[in-house]
């Protein structure tokens, strides 16, 4: 029994079947020997890394993965600490919802606990490791003014005064107990984000409690949308947990077709979609039965759209290849200067922020990377 | 107190046969086992006291006085942390 295919039947466990959604072809059903002790740290190690305890657990609890005693209770530990950490998570996040709602500023919360109390039967299976809050483009200057002042620090500077508004996707903070909160103005940097249109995204969005509290996330079908996105082309390694998230979006089949199409359409998203629904294929072994996954299988991917996600997870993949690759979706040569230049030479703090000097080194160092692009090992950081 | 129900503050979450809680008025997390985890199970609705008591006695073949009292001290303790409110 080797862990890869043990790793994808734990973050395949539980997928609601329901009719005409997903179909699992050739998957075995059940491990029924335990792992071997080597094989078994590997999938504890994997599972620790992606997130996936809750799965594990809930895998072995079904009996789908036979397991030793001592395996037993190390994946209960293990599970354990993930959910004491998400707790924590959580009442942070209702700290600080809290206090930026009472200063006027709109708040949606994507993925981590949105997804666990929305997508899964039991919150306890969707595991997460940070907050991650959408803010409008208007307001997202004042919220992390607002953050600041309740303790949230910001290790990197924007590159220019402008670029949270203008182009960034975020940015990344921290906080004072070291919970780290991601703070975001669309759902990517880069040629996809900028077609997304950030209105939609509080225009359509749904509502969940927790704490007492009722907090908005993403509706079905940005929501769907933004799971693929993080999918296809968060990490050049796909998580198993964000592949996960696609399937279950899909096999709960709260989308509207007719309007996921047209949002896939506007925002170019077609090359994503067929990403994100054959690495459903590909890791968890699920065939996706939905008219949009259709139609994006169909798509025929044009060489700037391969180059476009070439940025995210190719070899060469780096923010400079992403703002090449964003040039065609951007309308216009005044918008494309803005944004080669928001990007290109960033302010003298963001440079120093990063251990640069200021000035044509910067530069010079962009336009290196932008000609060659040092292939970089697979699964490493962007 | 006529019964009980979950405090909607409370976070929580199940972990295999445990309740891992993080209460209103702590910052430590709790764990509930066995009766405790029954009992949280039980509360997913608020529930009269009495209900509770009589579910409990008649699930563990216990007279109803001794799990009365044995409730009242649990549900009192889980009320003072911010994970249970009287109803």
């Amino acid at each position: 029994v080797s862990a890869l295919p043990l790793l994808a039947q734990v973050a395949a466990h539980g997928l609601p079947l329901l009719a005409g959604t997903l179909t699992t072809p050739e998957r075995a059903t059940s491990v029924s020997r335990p792992p071997d002790a080597a094989t078994w740290m590997r999938l504890l190690r994997d599972v620790r890394r992606l997130r996936l305890s809750g799965l594990l657990q809930s895998a072995i609890a079904d009996e789908v993965l036979a397991v030793t005693d001592e395996q037993r209770q190390a994946a209960n530990e293990l599970h354990l600490t993930a959910c004491v950490s998400a707790l924590t998570l959580e009442r942070a996040l209702l700290r600080l919802t809290d206090t930026l709602e009472r200063a006027g500023i709109d708040v949606v919360v994507l993925k981590g606990t949105a997804a666990a109390h929305l997508l899964y039967p039991d919150p306890t299976v969707r595991m997460f490791g940070d907050n991650d809050l959408l803010f409008r483009a208007g307001q997202i200057d004042r919220a992390l003014q607002v953050l600041a002042d309740v303790g949230y620090d910001r290790p990197r500077a924007a590159p220019r005064p402008d670029y949270d508004r203008r182009f960034g996707k975020g940015a990344t903070l921290i906080g004072p107990d070291g919970d780290e909160l991601d703070v975001h103005r669309t759902l990517l940097f880069g040629s996809f984000g900028l077609r997304v249109d950030t209105d939609e995204l509080f225009a359509s969005t749904v509502t969940f409690r927790l704490g007492g509290q009722e907090l908005r996330a993403l509706g079905p079908d940005t929501g769907l949308l933004h799971a693929c996105y993080h999918a296809a082309l968060g990490d050049p390694m796909p998580r198993l947990g964000s592949v996960r998230d696609v399937a279950q979006r899909f096999a709960l089949a709260q989308h509207d077709p007719a309007r996921l199409q047209q949002l896939v359409d506007q925002w170019r998203a077609a090359p994503v979609v067929a990403r994100a629904v054959q690495l459903c294929v590909d890791h968890l072994g699920v065939h996706i039965d939905d008219p949009v996954a259709d139609a994006a299988r169909r798509h025929v991917t044009m060489p700037h759209e391969r180059r476009a996600i070439a940025s995210y997870v190719g070899s060469n993949r780096s923010h400079a290849a992403k703002v090449v690759a964003s040039l065609p979706y951007l309308d216009g040569v005044p918008a494309k200067t803005a944004f080669l230049r928001a990007n290109l030479a960033p302010s003298t703090s963001f440079v120093r922020s990063r251990g640069g000097r200021p000035g044509l080194a910067w530069i010079r160092r962009g336009v290196r990377s932008l000609r060659s692009g040092t292939p970089r090992p697979t699964g490493s950081r962007r | 107190v006529s019964g009980w129900q979950r405090d909607p503050q409370a976070l929580w979450r199940r972990c295999d046969d445990r309740i891992v809680l993080l209460a209103a008025n702590r910052d430590d997390v709790l764990m509930l086992e066995g009766t405790g985890r029954l009992i949280w199970e039980l509360l997913e609705l608020p529930t009269p006291h009495d209900e509770l008591v009589a579910a409990l006695a008649e699930g563990f073949d216990r007279p109803q006085h001794e799990v009365d009292a044995e409730v009242t001290a649990f549900a009192a303790e889980l009320r003072t942390a911010g994970a249970l409110v009287a109803t």
